[in-house]
């Protein structure tokens, strides 16, 4: 099948979820700017999706200042009727980099964050909500970041370990702000980092693990096989250098010492608004010995240096866990970054998810005319990758893409201005 | 004294809000660039892109908004990448910035980056960006802050020479 027959197929395939024909999709559109029309995910900036352990397809969003959840139980072709989250309204931050988030725990309970902007300018406080019963209802919003001053506190991360606890981490100007009053300067943001062992009913003091961040990107954060988060996030370095930091949790009140892992010198005084992303993977069929103990983290990045720009891949190990034979890793594990996507084509937006041995990369780009979402793989931990193939078009805007996986079936979401909310199954492009 | 107060804060409102209706953001749609350039041909200019939600910008337009008291004869042109949803924040910026009286556009309802990508498909929505056009139009992008110095030189030492085109 050619490359074009491909791309059609594709169209035809990724209807919308909510929309079955090209006038509903124009009637839709216009509705979307109707605030009497009811919340509709098709409408949402920026939705969040999570699979559950029953291969249910859950999904947040924001409208009108509330917070909306729904599952589906056939890859997002129908969904449930959707539950109100928050019963009083407020301001939710529903962008690119900055979304409402949710995951699910292996006892099926189902956790939220966002960020609420307050009255000043790039000020926000970052909100969480819990359900027990399958979302037919959810617990009262609570505020985790345990300082209230009239400052930033957003781009929240979220995720959750087997035994339930729940980690948050995000980018906090209280230090700034400290800073500012004694009249002294500050650099960037700080990343804070809380947990909740008592089922998202309360947050743990919050504890600062890094100062002087960038201010304006996502914080990507995944759970290692210790059930101990990592944390990825685009830091400052020395006067302006906008490069990649990741740290460890050595347990869940202590943190290694943060790698910087991407050494591109980015120096710029600005809001890249483009955060990384973070998978781990661990060895299970037909790994080494060497393999099995050890998890594999996969970054992507993006950085716009004059020497190195466009997007990255790289693979790492627990920096803190002393590797002595590397050599058995190949060459990734000595931190070399592969360039991927084309930079002319404004490749952007990446996103990254592993399992045992098989990676995806998928980023969006922009062909002149129309937005692309394109996909690489390795079945090879990463060492090899296939050559790179356009999986999903769309004429209007659209949102980041991102992937998903659904007891090892992975799939591509992706939500665009004129189709609405997208879900592709990427089994077909990665097949030898 | 009290009501004196008051009569005044009143009138400071009442000229800060018409100041802000009467504002003009012009749409910025993908063939303004090329507009841009037609317009001011022979003409030194600096195309400043910022946003509502880029804590810098504020600093960036605190900087331009005096620059430009000092030297209102030198050519500036902003471009907000914000929706109209964000108009009055804007405006809010632009007028407490003192750059009201600037040209003035906003993104229109094209993707935004499309609109990028129509003015450089390198610029991957870093702000506050800029594109520094000498009156030959050779262009200079800059990614985050520029400095007094920085404009200067560019006014100063290339705009103003009266070199000829090549």
């Amino acid at each position: 099948m050619t490359y074009y027959a491909i791309v059609l197929l594709l169209l035809f395939f990724m209807l919308p979820a909510e929309a079955g024909h090209k006038s509903m999709v124009q009637s839709q559109s216009q509705l979307c700017h109707d605030p009497q029309q009811p919340a509709s995910l098709r409408c949402a900036p920026a939705p969040s999706a999570t699979f559950d352990k029953q291969g249910r397809l859950w999904v947040v969003w924001s409208s009108g200042g509330h917070l909306y959840v729904k599952f589906s139980v056939d890859q997002g072709k129908t969904f449930s009727a959707a539950h109100v989250v928050n019963s009083v309204p407020e301001a939710i931050s529903a962008h690119g980099e900055n979304r409402p988030k949710i995951v699910l725990s292996e006892q099926g309970k189902i956790y939220l964050s966002w960020t609420t902007p307050l009255a000043k300018r790039y000020t926000g406080n970052v909100r969480f909500s819990y359900s027990n019963d399958n979302g037919l209802t959810f617990s009262t919003p609570i505020t985790v970041n345990d300082n209230l001053d009239m400052t930033g506190h957003r781009f929240d991360a979220l995720a959750v370990n087997k035994q339930g606890t729940v980690f948050m981490a995000w980018l906090d100007k209280r230090d700034r702000l400290q800073a500012k009053r004694k009249g002294e300067s500050y650099k960037g943001a700080a990343l804070y980092y809380s947990l909740s062992t008592d089922g998202g009913h309360s947050f743990a003091k919050n504890q600062r693990l890094m100062s002087h961040t960038c201010e304006c990107c996502r914080v990507a954060m995944a759970i290692d096989k210790d059930n101990l988060p990592v944390i990825l996030w685009r830091n400052i370095y020395d006067v302006n250098t906008r490069d990649h930091s990741l740290i460890k949790l050595r347990d869940n009140h202590r943190a290694s010492k943060a790698v910087r892992v991407s050494f591109d010198n980015w120096q710029v005084d600005a809001c890249p608004h483009h955060g990384p992303a973070l998978s781990i993977s661990q060895m299970i069929d037909g790994a080494s010995e060497q393999e099995k103990k050890h998890s594999f983290y996969h970054l992507v990045w993006f950085n716009n240096a004059p020497e190195r720009h466009g997007l990255f891949y790289k693979r790492m190990s627990d920096p803190n866990v002393l590797i002595s034979d590397s050599k058995e890793f190949g060459e990734l594990e000595n931190g070399l970054a592969i360039p991927f996507g084309d930079y002319n084509k404004n490749a952007s937006h990446p996103d990254v998810l592993s399992l045992d041995h098989q990676v995806w990369l998928v980023w969006k780009e922009f062909n002149g005319e129309a937005d692309e979402v394109k996909l690489q793989y390795s079945d090879d931990n990463g060492e090899t990758w296939q050559a790179s193939v356009v999986i999903a078009i769309t004429k209007k805007g659209s949102d980041h893409p991102f992937l998903l996986n659904d007891k090892n079936m992975i799939y591509l979401q992706w939500q665009t201005e004129a189709e609405g909310f997208r879900i592709l199954p990427l089994k077909s492009y990665t097949q030898n | 004294m009290k009501k004196n107060t008051l009569v005044l804060t009143l009138l400071f409102f009442s000229l800060f809000s018409h100041s802000l209706s009467a504002m003009e953001l012009k749409s910025f749609a993908k063939h303004t660039y090329q507009q841009l350039l037609s317009d001011y041909h022979d003409q030194a200019f600096i195309l400043v892109l910022w946003s509502v939600d880029c804590p810098p910008c504020y600093d960036e337009l605190t900087l331009l908004g005096k620059y430009l008291s000092h030297y209102p004869d030198r050519k500036m042109i902003f471009v907000a990448t914000d929706s109209r949803q964000y108009e009055n924040e804007i405006k809010k910026m632009l007028t407490t910035t003192l750059l009201e009286e600037q040209s003035i556009y906003i993104f229109s309802d094209v993707p935004e980056q499309h609109l990028r990508y129509a003015i450089d498909p390198h610029w991957y929505g870093e702000l506050p960006r800029s594109y520094l056009f000498d009156a030959c139009h050779n262009r200079k992008a800059v990614s985050g802050k520029m400095t007094w110095k920085m404009l200067d030189d560019f006014y100063v030492h290339t705009s103003l020479k009266q070199e000829k085109c090549q």
